[in-house]
């Protein structure tokens, strides 16, 4: 089964996403912020990484952006609930802009969760 | 009459008596002397002509011894006579003998001897009866004369030398006359010289000191009075020019104290003039009320400001005229006033002609009181305009703080919700076969759906500045949007939608729209959810007009605009609730209902699209909104669909000593559209910099940074380029702050670590 990197800094939405995901048979990795999840990734692939953006020290963009300029071939979906300066769209735009394949503005149903990761990792 | 004529008129008698008396003196003395003179001269005649005729004689009849013999005696005698008869014609005088019995034996006199009167006989015979010489005046009716006689002792006569006195006063005549030509040329020069000497010494300094006198009447300046001799006039010279001194001073004191007045009496009418004048063109009322609160007087010329008539008001008392809660208010300022003698100012609301309006009552107590009762002036200002400006500034105050937290909040609760709400659906999945369980967490989920809407309103509400907006049309947005709210009303509300698909483009954001017309349809449905009704929607075009004009649509209106309208038959909006239909979080639904965010987020785009918003109801009567979007000449662009990214074409000069950071941004911004050029030095920073400052649109450097500060180089990159926009990212701990950044010229700061979408939010916001 596919493994899934999941990098936000929100203890709670981030246990929400690795239960969905694990309930749905994939095998997922937690990190807290973009700094532990490079150095993550760079010690193992994952097939997809699952990015907040606004998190306290390296942002998601941050990551998204190394991630893509590491490993081109890296799988990214960002998520986001907005933050300071930004509304989820906004965000989520630029995300794409960053190299994000997908984008899921929070709250993420567990369907529409399920349907895009399934989605991008085929 | 003339000071001169006046000395000589007193000194010209005394002159006069002087000469006269001196020339009468003189005179007679002259005369005496002549007199003398005259006596002498006839003592010598006499005593030669008796030496040379009577005692010749005499010795010779001696010598002859015939002095006895009476007929030569007689002889001799008739000799002697005639020898001095002969003397006589040398001399302008005459002889006259007279013999022992006082007879006239001579008279060289042409007339006869014997009728010589009687006086001369007396004279004579006295002269005879003395020894000696004699002499003296023999005066009588007809002559004056001088005599001289002897008495020849010998023959026992009398011999007598007389002249007359006229040929001496003749003479003395001469002297006389001469005498009065001389005293007159005397007087003449006296007069002349007591002229002079008085013009020199009196008229002149007191005509110089008239003069000056003259001259210190007319407050001209006097240095020196040509007054220099040392006597009273000097002396008044001097006592003048001190007084003059004095006068000038006391002159330039007055005409400074003059000047003082005059200017501050120009100052007081300027102070007069703008004060009335300023009554006159002050806004409001102004009031003279006494301590009691009677009022004096009322200025003004907004009468519909006036709770009453002038007329009505004059001499009333503020209790016996205005409302009571409003009078006690107005007696409480009043009397403040009058005890602490301070400036009050007051703020309230009053019923007037002009409607209920807010006033600004500021009063000062009068220095000077009328009728003996203290006063004030209280000048009441109407600014219910300003009231309600105020109230819009809260609102709009309160609307940007709440577009600033919005993305905040949003993150916060999203995450909140989004985990509450996905871990919900997970447990529902573990717990399908107790349905108890089931409904619980199916209400759970529905709370946090509202949590996660009210999210959605914020955002929207915090979009509508962000939003770049673009020539649209809005018809088929319309359209897409009621087709949605189809599904969420209930068939009982029928809608009816009257759109024209040819309207022209807007710039606008179809997004945006598309939510205008969610909220207002789902307060529709809201309004008329118990009875059900009618909802009409309709898009139209209207042309500008004079109509427009006056109903308050700008020029920017000149295309015509776009007029969409929903329409309910629900239960109306009160007055009341209309004055604060667009404040957030304002709402008539029961709690839980609604958020309170709808009408403001609707009011909010439709600022955002320069348009404007009307309101139309009365409760019971259903609601219309009319919203009027101006038209735009320019035809959509072909990708109408606008970019929410902040994206950009500037060329970012960015600095900061993080290599991989800098690479970050690098990229990030290339994505976005932005060109960039970077470094991790300050120093070479600046190099490149100043080679071609032109090319960079925007700096963004760290401030803290090895060798050359951030700080250090915004200030030399600002001496380059002027106004060049500079983003300085600071640390959380860096001790700067905007008010030290904004003199320098750095106007936007950042904190690290720094969030791209900050960054871009930054740079569109420096480079508007």
């Amino acid at each position: 089964m596919a493994r899934i990197l999941v990098i936000d800094d929100d203890d709670n939405y981030r246990f929400y996403l690795k239960e969905a995901l694990t309930k749905a048979g994939y095998e997922v990795v937690e990190a807290q912020d973009g700094k532990f999840g490079l150095r993550f990734y760079r010690k193992q692939k994952f097939d997809l990484v699952i990015t907040d953006i606004f998190m306290p020290e390296t942002e998601g963009m941050e990551t998204i952006l190394t991630l893509k300029k590491e490993f081109p071939d890296v799988k990214i979906i960002a998520v986001s609930g907005g933050g300071v300066g930004g509304d989820p769209d906004t965000v989520l735009v630029m995300a794409k802009q960053m190299g994000a394949e997908q984008t899921l503005s929070k709250p993420i149903r567990v369907a529409l969760l399920l349907e895009t990761v399934a989605k991008v990792l085929s | 009459m003339k000071f001169q004529t006046k000395i000589i008129l007193a000194i010209l008698p005394i002159v006069t008596l002087a000469i006269i008396g001196l020339g009468g003196w003189s005179f007679f003395k002259a005369r005496e002397s002549i007199y003398q003179h005259n006596f002498h001269y006839m003592s010598l005649l006499l005593k030669e002509t008796i030496t040379n005729h009577l005692e010749r004689r005499l010795n010779l009849l001696e010598q002859s011894k015939m002095n006895t013999v009476d007929f030569f005696i007689k002889d001799y005698q008739r000799e002697a006579l005639d020898a001095v008869m002969a003397e006589h014609g040398k001399d302008i005088g005459h002889f006259f003998i007279l013999d022992k019995n006082a007879q006239v034996i001579l008279s060289t006199q042409n007339h006869d001897p014997l009728v010589l009167s009687t006086h001369w006989k007396n004279v004579l015979n006295e002269a005879s009866a003395s020894p000696g010489r004699v002499q003296g005046y023999l005066i009588d009716s007809v002559y004056h004369h001088l005599y001289v006689g002897t008495h020849f002792e010998p023959w026992n006569w009398q011999v007598f030398y007389i002249i007359e006195d006229k040929i001496i006063n003749e003479s003395i005549f001469h002297i006389f006359w001469g005498m009065i030509v001389t005293m007159a040329i005397c007087a003449f020069g006296a007069v002349l010289t007591i002229l002079l000497i008085s013009k020199k010494i009196l008229v002149e300094p007191i005509l110089i000191l008239t003069e000056s006198a003259s001259l210190i009447a007319n407050q001209q300046p006097i240095q020196s009075i040509a007054v220099d001799s040392n006597d009273e006039l000097g002396r008044l010279a001097r006592s003048m020019e001190a007084m003059s001194k004095k006068l000038q001073q006391n002159h330039e004191e007055l005409k400074q104290v003059n000047q003082e007045l005059e200017q501050e009496n120009r100052l007081h009418r300027q102070t007069a003039d703008r004060l009335e004048s300023l009554l006159h063109t002050l806004p409001g009322i102004t009031f003279v009320l006494d301590a009691d609160g009677r009022h004096l007087e009322i200025l003004t010329t907004e009468h519909d400001l006036l709770y009453a008539e002038i007329q009505k008001l004059k001499g009333q008392l503020v209790r016996d005229v205005m409302p009571e809660d409003a009078a006690e208010m107005i007696m409480s300022v009043i009397l403040k006033t009058v005890e602490t003698g301070q400036n009050q100012t007051v703020e309230y609301q009053l019923e007037v002609p002009a409607g209920k309006n807010w006033f600004e009552g500021r009063t000062t107590l009068l220095e000077y009181p009328i009728h003996d009762k203290k006063t004030i002036i209280w000048i009441a200002q109407d600014i219910t305009k300003r009231k309600q400006l105020e109230e819009q500034l809260l609102q709009s105050q309160k609307m940007e703080s709440l577009g600033i937290m919005a993305g905040g909040i949003a993150h916060e609760f999203n995450n909140n919700l989004g985990s509450i709400q996905g871990l919900t659906e997970l447990l529902q999945m573990e717990l399908t076969e107790n349905k108890d369980a089931m409904r619980y967490l199916e209400s759970i989920y529905q709370s946090t759906e509202r949590g996660v809407e009210l999210v959605k309103q914020i955002l929207t509400y915090s979009r509508t500045s962000v939003l770049e907006l673009n020539p649209v049309f809005i018809a088929p947005a319309i359209k897409e949007a009621l087709k949605m709210m189809r599904f969420t009303i209930p068939a009982r509300i029928e809608i009816r939608q009257n759109i024209d698909q040819n309207c022209p483009p807007i710039l606008g954001n179809t997004t945006q729209i598309h939510q205008i017309i969610v909220n207002l349809c789902t307060n529709a449905y809201h309004a008329m959810q118990e009875g059900g009704g009618v909802l009409e929607v309709s898009l139209q075009k209207i042309d500008y007009s004079q109509e427009l004009r006056a109903a308050g649509f700008s020029d920017k209106f000149q295309e015509g605009c776009l007029h969409l309208m929903v329409k309910d038959t629900g239960m109306g909006i009160s007055h009341r609730d209309q004055e604060r239909l667009f404040d957030p979080f304002f709402t008539t639904k029961e709690a839980g209902k609604g958020t309170g965010l709808g009408l403001s987020v609707v009011h909010g785009i439709v600022e955002s699209h320069q348009g404007l918003i009307r309101v139309e109801s009365a409760v019971g009567q259903g609601a219309t909104f009319h919203l009027y979007f101006p038209v735009i000449k320019k035809k959509p662009a072909a990708s109408a669909e606008a970019n929410p990214a902040k994206s950009g074409n500037e060329h970012v000069f960015i600095v900061d000593n993080d290599a991989n950071l800098v690479m970050f941004y690098k990229e990030a911004l290339a994505r976005l559209g932005y060109q960039t050029t970077v470094f991790t030095d300050g120093q070479k920073a600046l190099d490149a910099f100043k080679a071609d400052p032109d090319q960079f649109d925007i700096v963004f450097t760290a401030l803290d940074m090895p060798k050359m500060t951030g700080m250090q180089l915004s200030r030399k990159v600002l001496e380059i380029k002027r106004d060049i926009p500079i983003i300085l990212a600071t640390g959380l701990n860096d001790d700067v702050s905007e008010k030290e950044l904004e003199p320098q010229g750095i106007h936007h700061f950042i904190v690290k670590p720094v969030k791209l979408v900050i960054l871009t939010e930054i740079i569109r916001q420096a480079m508007k």
